[in-house]
C-alpha cells in the first residue's frame, strides 16, 4: 500500500500511509483505538476505496470494489465482529461459498473434518453456530478465512476472545498458513501478542506511519509502546498514592448498591449470569473486567431492569428494586452509559439538545418546546466540553467521542444519581475523548457516585479501579483492591482460567 | 471506481421533502395513466374529471369535505402508533365498530336531545373504537403478537360483527342497513341553512370536518408540546434507547394504539352521524385503509395530514362515477408506493465519484 | 349415524384441503421470501391480482392451465416491482408492503371490472382422481380425488423442502440471517434477494391464481377476503418452515370451510343470521393461533431471520 489517505466527513482516519508486506511473513500492524487500523483494513477488504494513493499486490497496482473482488484476489479476512450465520453449523459456515449443489451432510462433514485437522482446530462440525462458545466461533470464522487458501490474510484483533491456550493454537495456525506460502497482516494493540508471532511491525499513529516494517527481533518495547501511546505516558506513582488513600476512606462509607446471588437469563434462556453478588459503597470505582459475551451485556440490563432477574436480590440505597421498571430505577438513583451507544443510548435521529433530554426526569417542566430543550441541554453540555452549535444536529452525525459526551452529560444531571454503571464506555472511542471520559468518570466519584465500569481494557480499569473483578462465564471471579491488584492473574481470569 | 456512489445526507430539509413528495406523486400519475391504458381508459380524461369533481366546483368541494373528514380523522390517529413505528393496519374496523356503537346508541336512545345524544354517540364509538385498538396494543406488548396481522384481523371481525346486525339484528325489513337514525342523530348540515342562504342547497358538508379540523389542530399541539408526545418520537427512533432512558415503552405503546383506535371509531360515529344516518353494508369504501396511506404520504405531519386528506377526498369524489371502481385505490397505492421509493433521495444523494484507478 | 359423521367429516376435510391450498402456496412463498429478508405484506394484493389475471387469461383461452400461468407472471411483476422498491431502493419493507397490497387490489379492481360485471363461467383446473388411493376412508378422497390446486401445492411444498438441502437453501438462510457475513463469503446478497422475492410474490400470484381457477370459480372485487394476510401470519405460526406451514394452512383451510358448513347449524339454532358471526372464525382462529405461537418463551427456535425487514447496504455493520 502506497501514500493511503482516507477522509470521513469528521474526520482523516489516514493520511499518507505506506506498507509492505512481504510474502511468507507475520506483519503485525500496531495501534491503539481510533489510530486508522481497521480503516485501513477496510480499504484492503473492498469496503472503503481511498482518496488517494493505490493498492499494489505483487506489484500490480489493484481497484477492490467489494469483499468478493478482494476473495478473487486472494485477501481473506478475520474480522472482529464476526462474519458468521448464527442458524447454519460450523461446517456450512466454513464451507458455504464452496458447496455442491445437492448437498450431503455427510461429505459435508468429512470435508470440514480434513480441513479442520489441517489447522489443528476442535471445533465440531455439527454445532450451530449461534450456539458455540465465542472462541469456537473464532475457529470456525478462521477456517471459513483459510479454507479458500487465500494469499493474505488479515486478522483484526483476534486474540480479543480467546484464551491464552487458543492463542497458541492460533499462532501455530499461522505459521501453517504461512509456511504454505501465505502472508498475514496481524492487527493489535496488544504488544506481547504481536511480538510471539509477528515477524515485522508497523506502527501506526492517529492515522500516521510511526514505525515502518521493523522486524522483531531488534524490537525495543518500551520505544514501541512509547511510539503507540503518544504522549500520553502510563500511570504515574503520585496517581496511586492518590488511589491508596483513597481506600482508605472508602471503607467507612456506606453501601449503597447491594446485588445479592444474582441469576439471569439470555434471550436464548440459558443462564448466563450465575450467583453475581457484589457491593458498592458511595464514591467507589468498582471495576468488572472480562471479555464481551461472558455476561456483562446481560449484568447491565439486570440492573437496569430491561431483563428480568431469575433470582436474586438488587439494592439500592436500602431498597430492593429487583422488580422496580427502568423509570423508577433511574428516579431512585440509577444511572447508565450503555454499551452500544448508537442503539441504546441516544435516538439518532432526534437533536443532541433533545437527546440531552431523553430521560423522563430530566425534561424542562411542563411543556415542551425547542427552546427548552436548548435551554435545558446548554446547562448540560456545558461541563463536557461540547461546542453549542452541535445543539440541533441530529445525535448520529456527531463523532463516537462527542455522542458518549452526551450520554455522560446526561447520566450525570440526573439530581438523583448514586450509582453509574458505565458499559465499555471507551470501546472505539479516539484518544482525547478516552481522557475526557476517564476524567468525568473520576469526577463521578469525587462527588460521591459509585460507578460499576466494565471493561475489556485491563490497563483503563486498573488505572481508574478502586476494586477490580472479572467476569467469567457467568461469576465474579479474583475481586481485590485495584492497587493489590496481579496482572498475571486477572490475565488468566481474562483468558478464562478459572482457579 | 467511476460511476456513481450515495453519500448519506446530514440534513433533511422540509423544502426537499415536498419536492420529493411532488416527484413521487408526478410518478405515480405516470404510472398509473399507463395502467388507465391498459384498461382501455383515457387517463387524462380520468384525471381532469377527477380535479374537476373533486376540487373545481363548490359542489365537488363540498363533498370533498365530506369524504375527507373520515379519513382524516382515522389519520390522525393513526399518526401516533406510525410515529412510534407500531402499525396499526385496523383503522377500518375500528372505524366500522365505532360506527356499530354510535348506531347503536342512536337506536336506544331516540329520545335524549341533541348535544346528548350527539356526545353519547361519540363516546361510544371513542369506546368501541379504542378497545379495538387496545386489543393489538396489549397483545403486542405483552405477548409479542404482531400488531400487523392482529389489527388487520380485527378489520375482518369486525365487519362481520357489523354484517350480523345489519343484515339481522337490526336490519330493516331484510334489507341490508338499520332503520334511519333520529333527526337528532344527525350532525348540522350546510344544507339545513338552504332556507335561509339557498347558495348551500344540496351541499352535504356537515360539522365533523369541523370537529376533525379542531382535532387535527389540539393534536399537533399536543404533539409538539406534550411529554408523552416525546417519548413517542422517542421510542419510533429507537425503542432500545427509549427504555434504557426508563420511558415506559409498553405502557406508551398501548396508549398509542388505544387512542388511534378512539379516533377512528370517532371516524366511524361522524360518518354514520353526518353522512349515512343509518348504519349499512360497505357504508365506508376503505377510508381506514387510506388514512395509512395518508399518514405516510404527510411524513407523520398533523398538518401534513390534513392537507393530503383533503386531496385524498378529492381523489375519492373525483373518482367515484369514473368506472372502474378501483382507480382511486389503485392511485392511491401507486402515490404511497413510489413514495416510498423516492425516500431513498432523501436519504442520500448521489456522487459523482471521478475515475481514479486508471493511473 | 357413525357412516354419516365419518363421511361428513371426510366432507369437511376434502373441502378444508382445498381451500388450504392457496393458502400454503402463498404462504410457502412468503417462507422463500422471509427467510431471504424480505417482508412482503403485500400478498394479499398481489393475491388479488393472480385470481384476477388467471381468470381474465382463461375466460379468453378457455385454458385455465394458460390461467394458472398467467397468475404466476402477473405475481411475479409484481414482485419485481417491490424487489426494486425494497431491496435496490431500501424502502421500509412494512409500509411499502401495504403499498404493493393497495396496488395490487386496485388494479384487479380496475383491470377486472368488465369481468366483474358480466359474470361468466369459465373452465375450471381440472380434478384429478388417483384410483384405489382415492378409496382409503377418510383421507382418500381430501387428498387423491380432487382439485389439481393441491396437487400443484404437494410440489411447491416439496420444492421447498428439498431447497433446503440445497446451496440454494443455505444461501438464502445466510443472506436473511447475516446479510454482511453471507456478502463476506461471497454470496450475491441482492441478486438472493430480488430472486426470492419475484419467486414468493409469483407464488403469491398462483396461490391466487387457484383461488379464482378452482376454489371460487368467479371474479369479484376482493375475491380474497383477507386470505393473503392469513397467509403472512402463517408464515409466522409455521415458523418459517414448510412442513408446519401445511398443517396450519390446512387448520386454516378448514377453518374457512367451516362458517359454510355451521350455516345449517345456525338454521336450527333458530337464527340464520348467527352466519355472519361464523364468518369471524378464521379470522379470531389466526389470532388465537398466532398468540399461542409466537407468546414469548414458545420453542427453542423461534426467531424470525434475524435481517428480516432490513435493506442491506453493503459496509454499514449491525
Amino acid at each position: 500500500m502506497k501514500g493511503i489517505s482516507k477522509r470521513f466527513p469528521l474526520v482523516t482516519a489516514l493520511s499518507d500511509v505506506s506498507f509492505s508486506v512481504a510474502l511468507g511473513e507475520v506483519h503485525a500492524l500496531l495501534g491503539e483505538n481510533g489510530a486508522g487500523k481497521s480503516t485501513l483494513m477496510n480499504l484492503l477488504r473492498g469496503l472503503l476505496q481511498p482518496d488517494e494513493g493505490q493498492i499494489l499486490l505483487q506489484e500490480h497496482p489493484v481497484t477492490i470494489g467489494s469483499p468478493q473482488q478482494a476473495a478473487a484476489l486472494g485477501i481473506g479476512m478475520v474480522h472482529q465482529h464476526l462474519s458468521l450465520v448464527g442458524t447454519l453449523t460450523a461446517a456450512e459456515n466454513v464451507l458455504l461459498p464452496r458447496l455442491p449443489f445437492w448437498i450431503s451432510k455427510r461429505r459435508l462433514q468429512e470435508e470440514f473434518a480434513q480441513l479442520r485437522s489441517r489447522f489443528g482446530m476442535t471445533v465440531d462440525g455439527r454445532a450451530l453456530v449461534a450456539e458455540l462458545p465465542l472462541p469456537e466461533r473464532q475457529q470456525v470464522e478462521l477456517l471459513r478465512v483459510l479454507a479458500p487458501a487465500p494469499k493474505l490474510l488479515i486478522l483484526d484483533e483476534p486474540t480479543a476472545v480467546l484464551t491464552i491456550e487458543e492463542a497458541a493454537r492460533l499462532a501455530l495456525c499461522l505459521r501453517e498458513h504461512v509456511g504454505g506460502g501465505g502472508s498475514v497482516i496481524y492487527i493489535s494493540h496488544k504488544l506481547d501478542e504481536v511480538l510471539a508471532v509477528a515477524d515485522r511491525v508497523t506502527v501506526l499513529r492517529r492515522g500516521r506511519v510511526v514505525a515502518a516494517g521493523i522486524p522483531t527481533q531488534s524490537l525495543d518495547r518500551a520505544e514501541l509502546a512509547q511510539q503507540m501511546m503518544g504522549e500520553q505516558a502510563a500511570l504515574s506513582s503520585q496517581l496511586q498514592e492518590e488511589r491508596s488513600e483513597r481506600t482508605g476512606i472508602m471503607t467507612e462509607r456506606a453501601e449503597i448498591l447491594v446485588v445479592e446471588n444474582l441469576h439471569v437469563e439470555s434471550d436464548r434462556h440459558h443462564r448466563v449470569l450465575r450467583g453475581v453478588s457484589l457491593r458498592l459503597r458511595a464514591g467507589e470505582l468498582f471495576g468488572i473486567a472480562g471479555m464481551g459475551g461472558s455476561g456483562q451485556h446481560e449484568l447491565c440490563e439486570a440492573l437496569l431492569g430491561t431483563r428480568p432477574v431469575h433470582s436474586g436480590q438488587i439494592y439500592l440505597g436500602g431498597v430492593n428494586i429487583g422488580n422496580f421498571p427502568t423509570g423508577k430505577r433511574r428516579q431512585l438513583g440509577l444511572g447508565v452509559v450503555p454499551e452500544d451507544r448508537l442503539l441504546e443510548g441516544v435516538a439518532p435521529h432526534l437533536s443532541v439538545a433533545e437527546n440531552c433530554c431523553l430521560n423522563p426526569q430530566l425534561r424542562p417542566q411542563s411543556w415542551l418546546s425547542q427552546s427548552a430543550f436548548v435551554r435545558k441541554a446548554r446547562t448540560l453540555i456545558a461541563q463536557v466540553e461540547l461546542p453549542e452549535s452541535a445543539l440541533s444536529a441530529p445525535v448520529w452525525t456527531l463523532s463516537g467521542g462527542n455522542m458518549q459526551k452526551v450520554i455522560l452529560a446526561r447520566e450525570l444531571a440526573a439530581p438523583s444519581l448514586r450509582v453509574l454503571v458505565a458499559a465499555y464506555p471507551c470501546r472505539g472511542l479516539d484518544i482525547g475523548a478516552i481522557a475526557a471520559v476517564h476524567c468525568l468518570l473520576r469526577a463521578c466519584c469525587q462527588c460521591g457516585i459509585a460507578v460499576i465500569l466494565l471493561s475489556e481494557d485491563l490497563d483503563e480499569l486498573l488505572s481508574l479501579s478502586d476494586r477490580i473483578a472479572v467476569l467469567v462465564a457467568g461469576q465474579l471471579h479474583g475481586e481485590c483492591a485495584a492497587t493489590d491488584a496481579d496482572r498475571t492473574t486477572l490475565g488468566l481470569l481474562l483468558g478464562g482460567v478459572i482457579p | 471506481m467511476s460511476g456513481l456512489r450515495l453519500v448519506p445526507r446530514l440534513v433533511i430539509t422540509p423544502r426537499r421533502q415536498v419536492l420529493q413528495s411532488i416527484v413521487a406523486l408526478g410518478l405515480a400519475l405516470l404510472v398509473g395513466a399507463i395502467c388507465l391504458l391498459l384498461a382501455g381508459l383515457s387517463p387524462l380524461d380520468v384525471y381532469l374529471h377527477i380535479a374537476e369533481a373533486g376540487l373545481f366546483s363548490i359542489d365537488g368541494l363540498a363533498d370533498t369535505a365530506v369524504c375527507a373528514t373520515p379519513i382524516l380523522l382515522c389519520a390522525l390517529g393513526l399518526l401516533l402508533p406510525f410515529r412510534m413505528r407500531l402499525w396499526n393496519i385496523g383503522g377500518e374496523g375500528q372505524l366500522l365498530l365505532g360506527a356499530w356503537a354510535a348506531t347503536g346508541v342512536a337506536l336506544f336512545l331516540p329520545s335524549w336531545p341533541r348535544s346528548l345524544l350527539l356526545l353519547t354517540m361519540s363516546l361510544a364509538a371513542m369506546a368501541a373504537g379504542g378497545l379495538w385498538g387496545l386489543i393489538p396494543g396489549v397483545l403486542r406488548v405483552r405477548l409479542r403478537t404482531s400488531e400487523v396481522l392482529v389489527s388487520l384481523m380485527l378489520n375482518y371481525v369486525a365487519l362481520a360483527w357489523l354484517r350480523f346486525f345489519v343484515f339481522g339484528r337490526w336490519s330493516e325489513n331484510g334489507f341490508p342497513l338499520t332503520p334511519q337514525l333520529v333527526k337528532s342523530a344527525w350532525l348540522p348540515r350546510l344544507l339545513d341553512w338552504a332556507e335561509r342562504f339557498p347558495i348551500l342547497a344540496g351541499l352535504p358538508s356537515h360539522a365533523g370536518f369541523l370537529w376533525a379540523l379542531l382535532l387535527a389542530i389540539c393534536l399537533g399541539v399536543w404533539l409538539r408540546r406534550s411529554p408523552v408526545a416525546f417519548d413517542l418520537r422517542v421510542i419510533g427512533d429507537s425503542s432500545r434507547a427509549a427504555q434504557t432512558a426508563g420511558i415506559p415503552v409498553g405502557a406508551r405503546m398501548i396508549l398509542a394504539m388505544t387512542v388511534s383506535g378512539a379516533f377512528c371509531g370517532l371516524a366511524g360515529m361522524i360518518e354514520v352521524a353526518g353522512v349515512v344516518h343509518r348504519l349499512q353494508d360497505r357504508f365506508s369504501p376503505g377510508y381506514g385503509y387510506s388514512a395509512i396511506i395518508v399518514v405516510w404520504l404527510a411524513r407523520l405531519s398533523p398538518s401534513g395530514v390534513v392537507l393530503v386528506s383533503i386531496l385524498f377526498g378529492a381523489l375519492l369524489v373525483g373518482s367515484k362515477d369514473v368506472k372502474p371502481s378501483g382507480v382511486a385505490q389503485l392511485l392511491q397505492g401507486l402515490i404511497l408506493l413510489t413514495v416510498m421509493a423516492s425516500e431513498i433521495g432523501l436519504r442520500y444523494r448521489l456522487v459523482r465519484t471521478l475515475p481514479k484507478d486508471k493511473i | 349415524m357413525a357412516m354419516d359423521t365419518l363421511s361428513q367429516l371426510s366432507h369437511l376435510l376434502a373441502a378444508g384441503v382445498t381451500r388450504a391450498a392457496p393458502l400454503l402456496i402463498a404462504a410457502l412463498g412468503a417462507i422463500t421470501a422471509e427467510r431471504a429478508g424480505v417482508l412482503n405484506l403485500g400478498v394479499e394484493g398481489v393475491m388479488l391480482l393472480g385470481a384476477m389475471t388467471g381468470f381474465a387469461t382463461t375466460a379468453a383461452t378457455a385454458n385455465p392451465w394458460l390461467g394458472l400461468g398467467s397468475a404466476l407472471l402477473a405475481g411475479a411483476a409484481l414482485g419485481l416491482l417491490y424487489a426494486v422498491v425494497v431491496v435496490s431502493l431500501q424502502a421500509d419493507q412494512v409500509v411499502s408492503g401495504l403499498a404493493l397490497g393497495f396496488v395490487g387490489t386496485g388494479l384487479s379492481a380496475v383491470l377486472g371490472a368488465p369481468l366483474a360485471a358480466a359474470p361468466q363461467k369459465i373452465v375450471e383446473l381440472p380434478q384429478l382422481s388417483i384410483p384405489f388411493l382415492q378409496q382409503i376412508p377418510l383421507l382418500g378422497r381430501a387428498l387423491f380425488a380432487t382439485s389439481v390446486i393441491v396437487y400443484v401445492a404437494f410440489i411447491l411444498l416439496l420444492i421447498t423442502k428439498l431447497l433446503d438441502a440445497s446451496r440454494w437453501g443455505l444461501h438464502i438462510t445466510a443472506v436473511g440471517e447475516n446479510p454482511s457475513a453471507a456478502d463476506a463469503m461471497g454470496v450475491p446478497v441482492l441478486r438472493y434477494r430480488y430472486a426470492c422475492t419475484i419467486w414468493g410474490s409469483g407464488l403469491a400470484g398462483l396461490a391466487g391464481g387457484g383461488l379464482s381457477l378452482a376454489i371460487t370459480p368467479m371474479w369479484v372485487d376482493d375475491l380474497t377476503a383477507g386470505q393473503g394476510w392469513i397467509a403472512v401470519g402463517l408464515v409466522v405460526v409455521a415458523r418459517w418452515r414448510a412442513i408446519p406451514a401445511a398443517w396450519i394452512a390446512l387448520l386454516f383451510g378448514v377453518l374457512r370451510r367451516l362458517p359454510l358448513e355451521l350455516q345449517g347449524m345456525s338454521a336450527l339454532l333458530g337464527n340464520p343470521k348467527l352466519g355472519y358471526l361464523f364468518e369471524m372464525l378464521p379470522y379470531l382462529g389466526t389470532i388465537v393461533v398466532l398468540v399461542i405461537r409466537t407468546r414469548p418463551g414458545v420453542g427453542k427456535y423461534f426467531a424470525p431471520p434475524s435481517a428480516l425487514g432490513i435493506p442491506y447496504v453493503r459496509g454499514m455493520q449491525k
